[in-house]
């Protein structure tokens, strides 16, 4: 039995999601509403004390960590393989996987909230929130909270971010020019991590990604748009636009 | 760093590379004690970081990002030290360091990726800052910004910079300190419900781990001691004794700070 705890079809809660649907899983769908802090209520940190989301629950046991997540789904059941079986592939997979996590994970959702929830928006999250934000677990993310909602980000934050992303565009660019996928021949993890990260970020900085400067990036994301896999993770909104759906992320590193 | 399209040809198709911050610690001893955990034969290349050989123009090319560690094999320029870990596990025959079971390849991915995003940068800004930062400043003094214009990218000169010029505020050592105690925690509660960190099978989790914690006895002394972290001390002890730790040890020099 498989469950899957998770938010919007965006960012890390979409990866799981795309998994489980490419693998033709069976699975409860758990929506948890991050703007309304259902991850700090008492019912969810029953399930995970973390008060991470997305997680999975297989035979009892909670996953966390979404790049982990479809590693673990990839390994344990049948289906189309999502990872390389060779050695140099599946390190390509991984470093996707890092790039993802480590550098657009976090810089997406600076630059993601920053244009998508305006000040009045946070203003009203803070107000009905305050009781709550003590009772998210991890010390690092109780940090990114407060500073989302209570002053927001700094032009420093968010230059170095912008900068960091268009680093890492540049590099997909490079990469997507030449070849259709990210890790060898193949769709893989490494096409869903970084997919999950970068669906919605020509709306939101377009800027970074346009028909002009990333037509590589484009025709790949579009390519990946299509899959059936990735249009029913799509479907489980609940907002008019999952893509605009945005909590503050994971910290960035801060040795850059 | 991301992987490159069409990598160079280094070295020899059957030669195996490792280019390595000397002594062999922190992300550069993860790599090297794999290595030998998997008996394989490589070529030591130290790079010295006191002289800032990681941004040499030689070196650049090999890694453009100027990161150590970086592992050359069949002429494929294999980076960073965690994905490596796995690669390197898979292309050699030798022990098995992934276990078998998914639940605990999952702990192991999960413990490698808290050591690179929280404990080894935390552990890092308190050894520059104690250790690192004033033998950099003795040894180069005026030259030290020439030394940072030299970083690759614009993030990492900031970077390199505060960790030089020993520019952190007061609030984020304090911060990393409380990190590293979360992590003395951490490994301890984990530690005294399995022998090793991903469960039952030693892993590349134990290995990365060891490369960053087994200087804590010594960073924190009141919380990583036989009486508040007994199991904890028993896994130290028992990483090394084993011979793969005991053979780098004996091929590490001294910590600079320590000659």
């Amino acid at each position: 039995m498989l469950s899957l705890y998770h938010w919007e079809p965006n960012l890390s809660s979409v990866r799981p999601l795309i998994c489980l649907y490419e693998k033709g899983l069976e699975f409860a769908s758990h929506y948890v509403d991050i703007l309304a802090f259902e991850h700090v209520s008492q019912p969810y940190l029953a399930i995970n004390p973390d008060g991470q989301v997305p997680a999975l629950v297989h035979n009892g046991r909670v996953l966390t960590e979404s790049s982990f997540i479809c590693e673990y789904l990839d390994e344990v059941f049948p289906g189309v393989p999502l990872m390389p079986s060779d050695a140099y592939g599946r390190w390509q997979v991984h470093t996707w996987q890092k790039l993802a996590d480590e550098d657009l994970a976090p810089s997406v959702a600076i630059v993601g909230w920053h244009r998508c929830v305006s000040a009045d928006q946070r203003a009203a999250i803070l107000a009905r929130s305050t009781d709550r934000l003590a009772l998210i677990p991890l010390q690092d993310r109780r940090n990114g909270w407060e500073l989302a909602l209570a002053r927001g980000y700094d032009a420093a934050r968010l230059d170095f971010s912008i900068a960091k992303l268009r680093r890492a565009i540049g590099q997909l660019e490079g990469h997507l020019c030449r070849q259709e996928w990210l890790a060898g021949h193949a769709y893989s993890l490494a096409d869903i991590s970084v997919f999950s990260m970068l669906n919605g970020l020509q709306g939101v900085a377009p800027e970074l990604i346009s028909h002009g400067s990333t037509p590589g990036v484009l025709a790949w994301l579009e390519r990946i748009r299509q899959r059936p896999a990735v249009q029913a993770s799509l479907a489980v909104a609940r907002t008019a636009n999952p893509v605009a759906a945005f909590a503050p992320g994971p910290e960035q590193i801060r040795w850059g | 760093m991301v992987p490159m399209a069409s990598s160079a040809p280094h070295g020899r198709g059957d030669m195996v590379d490792l280019y390595y911050f000397e002594p062999p610690n922190a992300n550069s001893g993860k790599p090297y004690l794999t290595l030998l955990e998997k008996g394989v034969e490589f070529t030591r290349r130290e790079i010295s970081f006191l002289d800032f050989e990681q941004h040499s123009p030689a070196y650049l090319k090999i890694n453009p990002k100027g990161q150590v560690p970086t592992l050359i094999h069949e002429g494929r320029v294999i980076t960073e030290s965690t994905p490596m870990g796995e690669y390197i596990d898979q292309s050699f025959a030798g022990p098995s360091l992934i276990p078998a079971d998914p639940l605990e390849r999952w702990r192991m991915r999960c413990w490698s990726k808290y050591l690179d995003v929280d404990f080894g940068p935390a552990l890092s800004m308190i050894a520059w800052s104690r250790f690192v930062g004033p033998m950099m400043r003795a040894r180069h003094g005026a030259r030290a910004e020439t030394v940072i214009g030299n970083v690759p990218t614009q993030e990492r000169k900031i970077a390199w910079s505060t960790a030089i010029h020993g520019t952190f505020t007061e609030e984020q050592l304090a911060e990393s300190g409380q990190r590293l105690a979360r992590c003395a925690l951490k490994v301890e509660g984990s530690l005294s419900q399995r022998p090793w960190i991903a469960g039952n099978t030693y892993s590349l989790a134990d290995i990365n781990l060891y490369n960053f914690f087994a200087p804590m006895p010594m960073f924190l002394p009141d919380m990583v001691n036989p009486s508040v972290s007994p199991h904890t001390m028993a896994w130290l002890q028992r990483m090394a004794q084993r011979p793969a730790v005991k053979q780098m040890q004996a091929e590490s020099k001294p910590a600079p700070w320590t000659r």
